[in-house]
């Protein structure tokens, strides 16, 4: 017998729509957070409890929901931020879809208390599972406060596939980090029952919020990102090369205010890091774009954290290049810090905070100063010693904390900065050390030549055409529907790189001539791998892209190598033609060419 | 075992056994040299599995017997034996070396472990005079791929066609086809030879051998002298070669064969030290010359040679390896080309010599 049709009801619809929208705890914060922010809050307090199941609370000082509008606010798509589909064209707010509140209030026992600012009393609503249990006049400050009880206490697969309540705290500290960096303008506090996680000042500096949610380290070395050009701008910070990571963690997109993630816009920062970072790290960055609301699509997906941008090449274009610029801009160079402290640029750091010299006031400092030093390493200091002590001094961290000590500069200063270097002689063999009388610079002499190789037989491939041997023998090639697509939308990529492809059959190709390059290998594999180049890559890469896997090895065998004794007027051709390269700070494997040691650093080594 | 022998047969034994020892194996017995005694003959048996060689030296046998023992250290030792009469003797499987009055000991392996060569119990047998074979495996080793992705274009194909034996071989860039004749021969046999057994055996054959060529479906034995080489064929369907070869041609030229390489050397010591190393040559065939202009970021070359002409002008580029890989086998005093266009693959034949041709495909820019 076939089961009969029929038409759910609202509270079974309610329930799996919340599937979508309230995935897990972390769902319930950002949407309930969005709407604090729609409602033009500058304080959001967040507390949450255990993995946030049983207690989830945030409360603003935003406008407050009208008492009449409060009944409604509960039941699905019932919202004030748009009215009619074309509005979400011009929209200016996070959400739209009104059905957040619904979703939650389907899964958990809800509580809203809410006044706005010419009420005199807040009005309360308990609803349990959807259904509203009541009303009442309470006392309350003007703004919401939000209380979400036993989440997922009706939906019990929910609640059995959640992960441990560290796994979901984290995930909750990590998306309010976030969405606080999204709004520096906006106060952020995260608190568990005993203890505040973090909060922000809300002062509108980006800068500071970096530093309370990533960390005074990250905030300290962060290169400031700026492009301004029609009715697109990018703003933000994003790391240094050697300042990197192995996941893309340290990664946020905001999309006018909105955090989002985009494989397209990772790729793109990642690419503008192109030979700068070693393939599997990657950069910290907070990025800002604005654009129109009508440039792309939010509506992709309920939790709205995917979005579709009009002109997804453009844009990558534009982020990739003016990440390049500034990284190149900033000379990026490695510091090998001799003296863990030296560095610091935050003003209240002094010398009595050197190792030895901390006057131990307090308890803290003393055991800080314990800690730290289980992990001092004379040599390359990398321990957390700096962001520790000026935890210490929270209360004294200035408003306008130093940004990067290296100020990006334009392309002139990088040749005058190698111009002013001088070969002092080779050590081991291997390394060039250097001198501007500013600081000793320290250059690994293959990684240098490396570099000027690559971007010489760069140059040369692209001013020559690349030739494609044919074959007597064509190689059959199967391919499967999406790599069809792929490869007659990059067909011309192909055919310059040299690949010469003729159809044959359904999804298969004849391969009829492959790129003349050295060291290359069979064709049907070589052509295998640029497939999956093409399909890895969202963002179209370009020929040289392809084959530069083979430039790097043409560059490395041609280099000089480590244990190459060098003449002083070798080192000094090495250093100039460095200078005239794009990127003299990293060889193409993306590995640091010069480490710098500050005359400042070795003075005070030498307590001078 | 107990032998008296001389040290060069020894030396001569091991040298050519040698190469059919595996450098490399998981199976250590197979990094050693087997020995055996036969009628007043030493039998030096070395494989790697893929290839065998055998060959025998007049010895002085006081003791039958057989030994296995490890190639490297034992040729090492050979070669420094002083140029006297050395007696070797087994004591189970140690392995006692005399000279003079001094001796040097061997750990060897059980003889019973190592693995049979066998050989093929076939009547068909072919006969072809070693020059000539030499010549066929050197004019068609060139075109032999390297990497091992497709296996059946590591080898050379043989193919005995009535009184044909054909060798081809190709890397899909190039193609290579020598014939020549065995009168009377009836039989017919077709297989992918691997080029390292082919190097083998052009480096053991004598001018003055004969070489007696028996084969079965999946091995091939070749015996020339003192020496037999077992080897393995590889498996997998060799392409059509009598197809892709074209039969007409739109221009002729004959070249002077010297002229021509000396001309593309030089051209190809400016494409090949460039920064891409593509090693590229292109010619302007025209007005019965060939010209040569290439320029790179070290230099540029002019050249040009005169050559008979029978046909249209033609510009085609090659990889230049390959047509010195060509020129440098074909000892005629002029080379025939055919060219059929910029584009189609491209004939090089010794003048007045219809048992060999190479076949190059060109660059398309």
């Amino acid at each position: 017998m076939n089961p009969k049709i029929r038409i759910l009801d609202q509270h079974c619809v309610n329930q799996i729509a919340a599937g979508e929208v309230i995935e897990r705890p972390l769902s319930v914060i950002k949407e309930l957070v969005e709407n604090s922010l729609d409602a033009l809050a500058n304080k959001v307090e967040i507390t949450v409890e255990g993995r946030g199941t049983s207690l989830i609370r945030i409360k603003d000082n935003g406008i407050g929901i009208n008492p009449e509008d409060l009944c409604l606010a509960v039941k699905p798509h019932a919202t004030s931020k748009i009215g009619k589909i074309e509005d979400l064209d011009s929209l200016n707010s996070l959400g739209f879809r009104g059905e957040a509140l619904a979703s939650i209030a389907s899964v958990s026992k809800l509580s809203i208390v809410s006044r706005t600012r010419d009420q005199i009393a807040a009005t309360e609503i308990r609803i349990e599972g959807g259904q509203v249990i009541s009303t009442s006049e309470v006392g309350s400050p003007a703004g919401t406060t939000v209380t979400v009880e036993d989440l997922f206490f009706n939906t019990p697969a929910r609640l059995k596939f959640l992960s441990s309540d560290s796994t979901e705290f984290g995930l909750i500290s990590d998306m309010v980090g976030r969405l606080a960096l999204a709004r520096p303008d906006v106060s952020f506090s995260l608190r568990r029952p005993n203890n505040l996680i973090f909060n922000t000042a809300g002062l509108g500096d980006l800068l500071d919020g970096i530093a309370s949610v990533l960390g005074n380290d990250t905030a300290r070395k962060l290169i400031p990102i700026e492009y301004n050009e029609g009715n697109l701008s990018i703003s933000g910070f994003i790391s240094p090369p050697d300042f990197s990571r192995s996941s893309r963690q340290g990664i946020t997109f905001i999309v006018n205010g909105r955090v989002i993630r985009s494989k397209l816009l990772n790729s793109a920062l990642k690419n503008g890091y192109h030979t700068l970072l070693p393939s599997n790290m990657y950069p910290t960055a907070v990025i800002n774009l604005s654009l129109p609301p009508a440039e792309y699509d939010v509506n992709v997906h309920p939790a709205k954290m995917e979005i579709k941008f009009k002109s997804e090449r453009n844009l990558s274009q534009v982020l990739t290049d003016t990440v390049r610029k500034t990284l190149l801009g900033s000379r990026p160079l490695t510091r090998l810090s001799l003296v863990s402290d030296e560095q610091k640029p935050y003003p209240q750091i002094k010398k009595s905070d050197l190792p030895g010299h901390v006057k131990s006031n307090s308890w803290e400092q003393i055991r800080m100063q314990y800690s730290s030093k289980t992990n001092y390493n004379p040599k390359i200091n990398y321990s957390s010693k700096t962001g520790i002590n000026s935890t210490i001094n929270d209360n004294l961290i200035p408003q306008q904390p130093e940004a990067n000590p290296v100020i990006p500069n334009e392309k002139d200063d990088k040749n005058s900065f190698f111009q002013d270097l001088r070969p002092i002689g080779q050590l081991f063999s291997t390394y060039i050390l250097t001198t501007d009388d500013k600081g000793l610079y320290i250059i690994d002499q293959h990684a240098a030549h490396e570099r000027i190789r690559y971007e010489n037989i760069l140059d040369v491939y692209r001013n020559t055409k690349t030739a494609s041997q044919t074959l007597l023998i064509p190689e059959i090639v199967e391919l499967t529907l999406q790599e069809e697509q792929l490869i007659l939308a990059h067909y011309e990529e192909l055919y310059n790189l040299g690949f010469i492809l003729e159809h044959f059959g359904e999804r298969t190709y004849f391969l009829r001539g492959v790129p003349i390059l050295n060291n290359l290998e069979a064709p049907q594999k070589m052509f295998k791998l640029f497939v999956d180049e093409i399909i890895n890559n969202p963002i179209p890469p370009s020929s040289e892209r392809l084959i530069e896997k083979w430039i790097f090895v043409l560059a490395c065998r041609s280099a000089i190598k480590a244990n190459d004794r060098l003449s002083l007027l070798e080192m000094e051709e090495l250093l100039m033609k460095l200078g005239k390269t794009n990127n003299p700070y990293s060889c193409p494997h993306g590995r640091p060419i010069i480490i710098e040691i500050s005359k400042k650093e070795l003075e005070n080594k030498f307590n001078r | 075992m107990k032998i008296i022998c001389k040290k060069e047969d020894l030396l001569l034994g091991v040298n050519t056994v040698q190469r059919a020892v595996s450098s490399k194996s998981t199976l250590p017995i197979l990094q050693s040299i087997k020995m055996r005694t036969e009628n007043n003959y030493l039998w030096f048996e070395a494989t790697d599995l893929e290839i065998g060689i055998r060959c025998q030296i007049p010895v002085n046998v006081m003791e039958e017997g057989q030994v296995v023992i490890p190639a490297k250290l034992f040729s090492e030792i050979v070669r420094k034996l002083p140029d006297t009469e050395i007696k070797i003797e087994s004591q189970d499987s140690n392995i006692n070396i005399y000279y003079y009055s001094s001796d040097f000991v061997i750990n060897g392996y059980d003889p019973e472990e190592y693995p049979e060569i066998s050989d093929i119990s076939s009547s068909e047998n072919i006969e072809i005079p070693a020059t000539i074979f030499k010549s066929m495996i050197k004019q068609t080793i060139i075109a032999c791929a390297v990497e091992e992705t497709r296996p059946v274009f590591t080898g050379i194909l043989l193919q005995i066609e009535g009184e044909n034996i054909n060798l081809v071989s190709t890397d899909t860039h190039r193609l290579a086809h020598s014939q020549s004749v065995i009168p009377g021969n009836q039989k017919e046999f077709k297989g992918i030879i691997p080029s390292k057994t082919m190097q083998e055996i052009y480096r053991l054959l004598q001018d003055d051998d004969i070489l007696y060529i028996s084969y079965n479906n999946n091995r091939v034995i070749l015996k020339f002298g003192s020496v037999q080489i077992i080897t393995r064929l590889i498996e997998g369907q060799f392409p059509n070669y009598k197809q892709v070869i074209p039969q007409t041609c739109g221009t002729k030229l004959l070249i002077n064969t010297k002229k021509f390489l000396d001309t593309v050397e030089r051209a190809s010591l400016l494409s090949r030290d460039n920064y891409l190393k593509t090693n590229t040559v292109r010619f302007n065939i025209e007005n019965s010359a060939i010209n040569i202009n290439q320029f790179s970021e070290t230099g540029k070359i002019n050249e040009k040679i005169d050559i008979d002409q029978d046909g249209e002008d033609v510009t085609i580029a090659f990889n230049a390896k390959y047509i010195i890989d060509v020129l440098k086998v074909v000892e005629t005093e002029n080379i025939l080309m055919e060219s059929s266009g910029s584009f189609s693959p491209c004939i090089f034949r010794p003048e007045d010599d219809d048992n060999y041709l190479c076949l190059v495909l060109p660059l398309r820019s």
